[in-house]
């Protein structure tokens, strides 16, 4: 699609500050109506686009587009763009009602027709009780509701969200995702949700976007990034991953490869674009690696040899699910994931392997 | 279960404890400012059998008080939005910037304030004097031909004056401006606010209280001053410290009572402005305050 069909597109952007490359090239799009996470470490540049698109940061090169319009053309607050901060930002002497009538009030809107809406939007976020209270007086949980109502109350072509429920605690965080997907669901205003935690972004995105030093590394749906990473990286950014080391390997037709590790040879599928000329690794994931007691027949498992030996060095039981730390004859550590019910004990030693499709090779 | 000391605190009350480390200011301030200022006004009245307010009727009917009263909010008032001007762009910087920035312009701003004022008005004798540094730049360069003669006018004690208020007024407006949120001023953007309206709905009045602050600091410190106005203005610029002065030194009857009443008179002025500043400085971003606790 061209950048112009898009709701948010930028391409080929550059953006240095002194020696530093904050952005290198980076090109993205949010398409109508989606639900797009940036997710990256921090310092990754995942600020910096969103300062790209707000206008408060302008690119070295490349362009911007916001609904279809060249942005560099635009001034900030000729861009109508909704955007929710951190530290909810309300006008402590506005009341709530008045804080989401702010943006309509500099639109110059009728009085009737602000109540009307505003109102509305006091329903959409569930705050009509709350309507006359000071920010002062709402919980932090309620005053993110508020600043989301007062970024979408004026119709913005995109709404952006600057990790607005970092300064929440934990059960809040999930109540609130649940709000903002449905709120964005409701509203189909295009939404750009950076954040630096994983879950949120899987929990809330159609796509999820990585950045890390200044690229785009990963760009997918959650189930697409989590299963069939780009590379390594990405797959330990993304949930928590084994990376088997891959001596040498070659296609071998159907997406498959043929790779050489320290327990033989196994046949898994890779990443698109992955070449044999570069170092490599099959990730698995710590939920995919399977545990026996004793050596079981692996027909059909990977490795093909009858499974890795690996001593359990230590296990988190987790409730219904429990973690073990694994160390191979090798010398290699593993992580598994497995169900809580079985016992097994530290200084044991495991029978490991794995199911080839739920593995996956990838470029290091 | 609240302790009693949460209890306190989440209604603002103090512990005697914590009202014991207010004593010693309550005590100097009501020995050494209260009770002068009380004692200024009865003398101000006069002696017992005397109308109570003669002194007042010989202040506001002669013209030597009416103008050096007159000339003392003038001079004051003039200095006070001055220096505002002057300081707030600097100011604003430095608040917003932070860092060692902010530290040595303070560094500055006190150094400034601790050469006495003597010796700064005295400077500006010299600088401004006939023939002196200004008149001599201005004339070596060809800017002018005649000396200029600003020493002895009412400009060169608003000059002297701007110059020792000054460091207070920006003090003041470092220590409000640097509280500013300026998450709200990005809102106020991203919301569509032109920056027009980001400076009238989301900057102005956050900063409102902190300007009328220092322009009253400025305006009092002014008021105060009658060495700056003695010896850089003429024969016309008497401001009422000096007025006090004289008679103090030379009326050995009813001096006492006459520099008592300027100075209660002067006391009131200052009293109303303080007001006029705290209305019009408003409430800035706080919230109205509600009949009742709020939940």
């Amino acid at each position: 699609m061209r950048p112009t069909d898009m709701a948010i597109a930028l391409r080929g952007v550059i953006k240095r500050y002194g020696d530093f490359c904050a952005l290198d090239g980076v090109s993205l799009d949010v398409n109508p109506g989606e639900f797009v996470s940036l997710l990256g470490p921090s310092g990754s540049g995942k600020s910096t686009i969103l300062g790209l698109v707000v206008g408060s940061v302008l690119p070295d090169r490349g362009a911007v587009y916001i609904h279809g319009k060249d942005a560099a053309a635009l001034r900030p607050h000729e861009r109508n763009i909704g955007m929710v901060f951190q530290q909810y930002s309300l006008f402590p002497h506005l009341t709530v009602a008045e804080n989401i009538a702010y943006p309509l009030k500099l639109r110059k809107w009728t009085e009737p027709a602000i109540k009307s809406r505003v109102a509305a939007f006091l329903d959409l976020v569930g705050l009509i009780r709350e309507a006359d209270r000071y920010p002062g007086e709402i919980s932090g949980g309620q005053a993110q509701r508020v600043a989301v109502a007062r970024a979408l109350v004026f119709d913005p072509d995109v709404l952006l969200m600057d990790e607005p429920l970092g300064a929440l605690d934990k059960r809040l965080r999930g109540e609130l995702q649940e709000e903002f997907r449905r709120i964005q669901r409701e509203t189909g205003v295009p939404t750009l949700y950076v954040t630096h935690d994983q879950d949120e972004a899987m929990f809330l995105s159609d796509r999820i976007i990585v950045c890390n030093q200044g690229r785009i590394v990963a760009d997918g749906s959650p189930r697409d990034l989590y299963e069939r990473p780009p590379g390594a990286w990405a797959a330990e950014f993304l949930g928590d991953a084994n990376l088997v080391p891959v001596q040498r390997w070659r296609q071998c037709g159907d997406g498959q490869a043929k790779a050489e590790t320290a327990w033989g040879e196994v046949v898994v599928p890779h990443a698109p674009g992955s070449t044999p000329e570069r170092s490599a690794a099959i990730v698995v994931r710590p939920e995919h690696l399977l545990v026996a007691v004793d050596e079981p027949s692996t027909q059909g498992y990977a490795p093909a040899r009858g499974g890795v030996r690996a001593r359990v060095t230590s296990s988190v039981y987790l409730g219904g699910r429990q973690r073990i730390h694994l160390h191979t004859e090798e010398g290699m550590l593993l992580k598994a994931e497995v169900s809580g019910r079985r016992h097994l004990p530290t200084g044991g030693v495991l029978s490991i392997h794995w199911r080839p499709e739920d593995s996956w090779l990838v470029n290091i | 279960m609240q302790s009693r000391q949460q209890i306190a605190e989440s209604w603002g009350w103090m512990s005697w404890r914590q009202a014991a480390l207010l004593l010693p200011v309550i005590v100097i301030s009501g020995v050494f400012l209260l009770a002068p200022l009380l004692e200024n006004l009865v003398r101000s009245l006069g002696l017992p059998g005397e109308s109570g307010l003669a002194h007042y009727r010989s202040f506001f009917t002669k013209p030597q008080y009416l103008t050096a009263l007159s000339n003392t909010l003038a001079f004051s008032l003039a200095a006070a939005v001055l220096a505002l001007v002057i300081a707030l762009p600097a100011c604003t910087f430095v608040a917003h910037r932070g860092g060692r920035w902010l530290r040595s312009f303070i560094g500055v701003l006190i150094v400034a304030m601790a050469i006495s004022g003597l010796i700064r008005t005295v400077s500006w004798q010299i600088v401004l004097g006939n023939g002196g540094l200004l008149d001599a730049i201005l004339m070596a360069t060809g800017v002018i031909r005649q000396p200029l003669g600003l020493l002895y006018t009412p400009w060169a004690v608003l000059l002297g004056m701007v110059q020792i208020i000054l460091p207070a007024v920006a003090l003041a407006l470092i220590n409000g401006l640097g509280k500013v949120d300026r998450g709200l001023i990005a809102a106020a953007r991203s919301l569509g606010a032109s920056p027009f309206q980001v400076l009238m709905t989301a900057y102005l009045p956050q900063i409102r209280p902190t300007l009328m602050l220092a322009v009253f600091l400025g305006f009092s410190l002014g008021t105060g001053l009658f060495l700056t106005p003695t010896l850089l203005g003429g024969p016309d610029d008497v401001v009422l410290g000096k007025v006090m002065l004289g008679d103090m030194v030379f009326d050995f009857e009813n001096g006492a009572a006459l520099g008592a009443t300027s100075g209660v008179v002067m006391t009131a002025v200052v009293g109303a402005a303080g007001l006029v500043c705290l209305a019009l400085g408003g409430r800035g971003f706080r919230p109205p305050r509600r009949r009742g606790a709020a939940a």
